[in-house]
């Protein structure tokens, strides 16, 4: 705009004010809706932040300190355990690209074979509790007794394999759990892009692979940025596989040191203050990703969405076919293999033989006798519900982020992100203090589940609705505004079923993070309220690893099933999840 | 909110250590029947505890017979989740049960300062081993177990494995080999590395990392790590757990170590506003008789406390029988918990 | 009363003003172009009128009634306008006859009547056959009839086109133009047409807005804003000028005016009733079409000899760029007038009548 600028002259404050009452009263219900859904999302994610902060500015005896903060910060190994955060976070982020990236290429732009099992599969190593595949890689590398080293020694004669328990074992079994964020991101992104890019630079000379490679790839960054900011974040604020691996290395992440605050004895305000310093790196993260997304315009879906042609890779689809079975291979297959081996056993440990095996540990599911029905109901309960709320308010928070000019957007933003990498054990004490009291005694019931787990993957839901809205262009909207429909009617019969891939996409992953959310499970549930994750954790702790196993095999075909009726819904093609 | 946690706080503080003495002087300890009646009257009961969920329900059982009427629930933790529930539950106001069991004495001990539980006077406390009971009668050991140390039957033969603490902690070959629960995470871990402590001396904790000791989170996955095979060696785990495993048919057996088994002890507690204290303190004194003992000894694969239960577990030798060291909560809070932090200090997790 | 009154209305984004105290009426029936290049307001403008922006300050009124002033903001839908988008923005998940019928609907009206009303408009733009189709089954061309249709069908006090024939390839356009325009001159539709294209508006167009920098520099019919530019930047933005910075000499004969300027020497000038003082600065704008050539040298005023410096043949027309005593003229005329080739001598001349002359702002 070559405009001249004006310094801009003050309007009778009045006037102004007259006016922005008039636009709220004209769009009314627009603006209940969207001071509602502000007012929920501030509500859920700055009330127990506010809780925490205050927290960890007072001592014991209620008396206002920086003592707290002071402490955690001269705490021997917290600065190493914070290096280790970083590097396996850094190390997790860089392994995801690496086997992400060839793959959702290979996926969504080539001629390679298998391409939905592929998506399914990469979707399973997505549902999988981190903790669970800690345990079957202990299971699977234990340096002595793993099954790939027993192998790789009795076949081979590798006297000295390769130990999960290390820095590096902890960023694989953290890679086989969070690369399939940036798969499915790479995938959807690549899905819709104007292929055309792609045949100007065959058209320039370059090889189908080079054209397509060097072309899409830089296309679809922002949405590479993005989810490796969330696969960096991911990886900080994990708790399972860290604990399950870093003691038995010796060392510790932010996580887990986080977490020895809260026992022997608790130290709330500690943890408190401890945690919150995970806030600089969503803020990093958010700087970063709007200074690789911001000059960059997003592929927009037009009225005519042009159907890209697969490129031919001749012999590297094979390879690539290859590359991404072995990847499944590792993050799927085995770990799946060893739950479902021991859930099948009397009891695990035993040698796989065929009095060795039952089907009892399948059968607790139903025994009412026990809390594992009452998970399974929690569990589905507790996941629906929270997917549901989150993609409803993350649509009408993103569209005034999107489609408004208010001010304070920049910071509404941040609100709607800020408890992403928060460590969930943390995050639930702010929880578990400010909904003790009436009016707000929900601590001990399974409202408690829905606000928390809302207040802790709303981000996942905001981002992906977020991506969604930025590739809807605002003239559809504008179009239904044209014909007659209210703003409330535009999002109900334009919007929404325009981005129903992009909130199915959103739903869908809210869900599965959900259902295996364990973190802030431990600190919120009582009796009655136990979830599946939960259930899981008991059995782990029980050392009754079978009924550990049966039970995820449960949650993962759980999440598998969910996709599949969700895809029948949606229709195939609506859905690239 | 957070200045009337505060206040709440110092409250509780301040309380119990003016009652404690005076008022134990004088409280008559009631007839279990005037308990049973007043906990009938409560009409349930919730225990919370490390016992094993089958073992509780045998044992939850037994007590309904004896005392029907009263509704019984049961949640199992080990102890640091539990102390975590119980934590989260302190911080919400809110207490959800009218037992606990720990085998924490740090955090029994903070539990009684803090005044989070009451003392449950016992008629027979003499019959107690000593070291066992908080003298002011806060908390009981419900069982005490040894820590055996476990070997892989299919990693070693029977003449292969160790014998002597001594020689696991110091001879080359166990380098490696070794599976613990990370002393600093809980009482029983403590206790067994207080027991080598004494056996070999202090200075083994210099060069500890070097003896690349696979540490885990609790007694259920060292254990578990011998099992499988990961180590083929533990200095000491809980010996239900042990005991338990070895009944399933998983390849381990125990170690009595030459220099003697370190024992733990699961204290139980009644919780000071309990929302059922009678009903708790009846299954409290309930568990502590004979009857109690011998059944707890049963279903739970414990030894007894009281030294008129000659019971043990699944055929092992009586206590008596056994070289044993009982360390009294004093020494396990102070010096135990010394001697954990150290050793995190020289393995680097500190 | 005038349809559309734009009273004075600005809107700043950021201490920019985009739009800068415009005023404009439209008359019932009148179809009038928004012109201008990229940025220039234009857009912004018509964003205002459809009401998804607020203007900063002045007033619109439709029919008499103010729809936004900086107290009033009535919402689009209640606007009663339609409007034709830049990417047609038809609705990917509804059919074209389903595209149609939304606004119908909810306007309340039955379902034979909303059918029988879709049919008539589709009808007129001739996509009656396409009824059940998706739009990603639809050529550019045949989404653009129906979201011509799609805003014809709601009968709209004002008709807003967005850009509407710039994604089309240029074949297209040019059919496009003349077909919307046999369609508004039929149905007398009140519109309000943006376009950045010169050809686009002049046929479209019973008046043209020109715009700049936020500001509607002149408004007036095809003739007006080319023949009688009132500005310099609409003299040069609409069609091809060569322009000389001029000093009045004085008056002349038949309402003309005498220049001198450094290139050209002399030249005599129509001043269009205009008054100008001698010795004023001013600018002189001779369109290329308007310079006539001829092989034979003529006499009287505005006649020069020149040389051929650049000759591009273009069909029906002749493209030459010709050195007159070191200035360059580009000149423009029909290709039958004769054969001239690169460093031909040459004679030109130019009608003092088709010598706009303007004042140096300043």
């Amino acid at each position: 705009m070559t405009g001249v600028t004006f310094p801009t002259k003050a309007r009778p404050l009045h006037l102004r004010a007259l006016a922005i009452f008039e636009d709220l009263r004209q769009e009314w219900l627009r603006t209940i809706i969207m001071v509602a859904a502000v007012g929920i999302v501030g509500w859920l994610v700055l009330y127990p932040l506010a809780i925490l902060f205050n927290l960890g500015l007072h001592s014991r005896t209620g008396a206002f300190t920086f003592d707290n903060y002071i402490t955690v910060f001269s705490e021997p190994g917290l600065v190493s355990a914070l290096v280790n955060s970083i590097v396996i976070s850094a190390g997790t982020t860089v392994a995801s690209l690496l086997i992400a990236l060839p793959m959702a290429w290979a996926v969504s732009r080539t001629t390679m074979p298998g391409k939905q099992f592929i998506r399914l599969a990469v979707l399973i190593a997505f549902v999988m509790p981190n903790f669970i595949t800690a345990i079957a890689w202990i299971l699977l590398a234990g340096p002595n007794a793993g099954l790939l080293n027993v192998f790789m020694r009795e076949v081979f004669g590798v006297a000295k394999g390769w130990s999960v328990f290390s820095r590096g074992g902890l960023i694989l079994v953290l890679t086989f759990s969070f690369y399939p964020l940036i798969f499915f991101a790479s995938a959807a992104a690549l899905d819709n892009m104007d292929p055309s890019y792609e045949e100007a630079a065959q058209m320039a000379g370059a090889s189908a692979w080079r054209g397509s490679l060097g072309i899409s790839l830089p296309l679809v960054m922002p949405a590479i940025v993005s989810s490796s900011i969330f696969v960096f974040l991911e990886a900080m604020g994990a708790f399972g596989a860290p604990a399950a691996i870093g003691n038995a290395a010796y060392f510790h992440t932010l996580t887990t040191k986080i977490y020895e605050l809260f026992s022997y004895p608790p130290r709330f305000e500690l943890a408190a203050a401890a945690a919150t310093p995970i806030i600089a790196f969503t803020v990093l993260g958010l700087m970063l990703q709007r200074y690789a997304t911001g000059r960059r315009r997003f592929n927009v879906i037009s009225a005519k969405p042009k159907v890209a042609r697969a490129v031919d890779i001749g012999i590297g689809r094979w390879i690539l076919f290859a590359f991404s079975m072995l990847v499944i291979f590792a993050s799927v297959a085995l770990p799946l293999f060893v739950l479902v081996r021991t859930s099948l056993l009397s009891r695990w440990g035993l040698p796989f033989t065929w009095q060795n095996l039952t089907f009892k540990n399948y059968a607790a599911l139903f025994d009412t006798s026990t809390i594992l029905p009452r998970a399974v109901g929690n569990s589905l309960m507790v996941s629906a519900g929270t997917a549901s709320i989150c993609v409803v308010l993350a649509l009408v928070i993103v569209w005034l982020i999107e489609r408004t000019k208010l001010p304070g957007r920049a910071l509404l933003t941040f609100i709607c992100t800020v408890t992403f990498a928060f460590p969930g054990i943390a995050l639930a004490v702010g929880f578990v203090l400010g909904y003790r009291e009436p009016p707000l005694a929900l601590y001990g019931t399974i409202w408690l589940f829905f606000i928390a787990f809302t207040a802790h993957r709303f981000p996942f839901a905001f981002q992906f609705v977020r991506n969604g809205v930025k590739q809807l262009s605002t003239e559809l909207e504008e179009a239904g505004r044209m014909s007659g429909a209210s703003w409330t009617r535009t999002l109900v019969d334009i919007s929404v079923p325009l981005l129903k891939s992009g909130m199915m996409a959103a739903w869908m992953m809210v869900f599965a993070v959900t259902l295996r959310e364990l973190s802030m499970a431990v600190l919120l549930n009582v009796r009655g309220t136990e979830t599946m994750p939960i259930a899981i954790f008991n059995f782990v702790d029980n050392g009754t690893f079978e009924s550990a196993a049966a039970v995820s095999v449960v949650l993962i075909a759980m999440s598998i099933l969910s996709v599949a009726i969700l895809r029948r819904i949606a229709g195939k093609a609506q859905m690239e999840v | 909110m957070r200045h009337r946690l505060g206040t709440l706080l110092l409250g509780i503080l301040t309380l119990p250590i003016g009652l404690t003495h005076e008022a134990l002087a004088q409280a008559t300890v009631p007839t279990m029947d005037e308990l049973y009646q007043a906990a009938k009257a409560e009409g349930a009961v919730d225990f919370g505890g490390a016992v094993k969920e089958d073992a509780a329900q045998e044992l939850l059982q037994a007590f309904s017979k004896k005392y029907p009427g009263i509704k019984v629930s049961y949640t199992r933790r080990s102890t640091e989740p539990m102390v975590q529930l119980i934590e989260a539950d302190r911080l919400a106001n809110k207490v959800s049960f009218d037992l606990i069991n720990l085998t924490e004495p740090a955090d029994m001990v903070r539990y009684k300062t803090e005044g989070f539980v009451q003392p449950v006077p016992l008629p027979d406390r003499d019959v107690l081993l000593p070291g066992t009971y908080d003298p002011d009668n806060y908390y009981y050991a419900l069982g005490i177990t040894p820590m055996y140390g476990i070997y892989n039957t299919a990693s070693l033969k029977k003449a292969e494995a160790p014998t002597s603490l001594k020689a696991l902690v110091s001879d080359p070959k166990w380098i490696g080999k070794v599976a613990i629960s990370r002393p600093s995470r809980g009482g029983t871990g403590a206790a067994a590395l207080l027991n080598v402590v004494d056996a070999v001396g202090v200075d083994f904790l210099k060069n500890v990392k070097e003896r690349d000791i696979l540490l885990t989170r609790g007694n259920e996955a060292a254990v578990s790590s011998v099992i499988s095979g990961e180590r083929p060696v533990s200095w000491g785990v809980s010996g239900y757990r042990a005991l338990e495993a070895k009944a399933a048919g998983s390849p381990i057996e125990l170690i009595y170590w030459d220099e003697g088994t370190a024992i733990a002890q699961f204290m139980g507690a009644v919780p000071t506003k309990a929302n059922h204290p009678n009903a708790g303190k009846l299954l409290l004194r309930w568990l502590m008789t004979k009857e109690g003992q011998e059944l707890h000894v049963k279903a739970a694969d414990f030894y007894s406390p009281r030294k008129d239960v000659e019971l043990a577990p699944r055929n092992e030798p009586p206590l008596s029988k056994l070289k044993i060291n009982l360390f009294g909560n004093d020494r396990l809070l102070k010096t135990g918990q010394e001697l954990s932090s150290e050793f995190d200090k020289a393995v680097g997790l500190k | 009363m005038s349809k559309l009154e734009i009273d004075n209305v600005s809107m700043s984004f950021a201490g920019i003003r985009a739009v800068n105290g415009v005023s404009l009426r439209v008359e019932e029936g009148e179809t009038v172009v928004l012109l201008g290049s990229s940025g220039c307001g234009k857009t912004t403008l018509l964003r205002l009128i459809a009401g998804f922006l607020r203007p900063t300050s002045g007033a619109i009124r439709v029919n008499g009634k103010v729809v936004a002033s900086e107290a009033i903001m009535v919402p689009p839908e209640r606007r009663s306008l339609s409007m034709v988008f830049q990417s047609y923005a038809i609705w990917p998940h509804k059919t074209v006859a389903e595209n149609l019928s939304y606004g119908l609907r909810l306007r309340g009206l039955d379902k034979i009547t909303t059918a029988e009303k879709v049919r008539v408009a589709l009808a007129t733009v001739q996509m009656d056959a396409y009824a059940d189709r998706y739009s990603a089954e639809l050529s550019g061309g045949q989404q653009q009839r129906v979201a011509l249709a799609r805003a014809l069908v709601l009968e709209p006090e004002i008709l807003l086109f967005d850009e509407p024939l710039s994604n089309l390839d240029a074949a297209l356009r040019e059919h496009m133009r003349f077909e919307i325009k046999a369609l508004l001159t039929k149905l007398k539709i009140t519109s309000i047409y943006v376009t950045h294209d010169q050809n686009e508006a002049m046929v479209v167009a019973d008046r043209i807005a020109v715009m700049n920098n936020g500001r509607i520099e002149q408004v007036g019919s095809a003739e007006d804003v080319y023949y009688r530019s009132e500005t310099d930047f609409v003299a040069k933005f609409i069609g091809l000028a060569n322009v000389f910075d001029a000093e009045v000499l004085g008056p002349a004969d038949n309402n003309c005016i005498r220049l001198r300027t450094p290139g050209l020497g002399d030249v005599l000038a129509t001043s269009g009733n205009r008054h100008f003082k001698d010795g004023s600065a001013v600018k002189l704008y001779i369109r290329p079409e308007n310079i006539r050539i001829s092989p034979q040298a003529g006499s009287g005023e505005n006649h020069r000899r020149g040389q051929v410096m650049r000759r591009s043949f273009l069909g029906a027309q002749l493209d030459l760029l010709i050195d007159v005593g070191g200035t360059a003229l580009r000149v423009v005329g029909p290709s039958a007038a004769g054969e001239r080739h690169v460093d031909a001598s040459t004679f030109l001349s130019f009608d003092p009548a088709d010598c706009l002359v303007l004042t140096t702002n300043q």
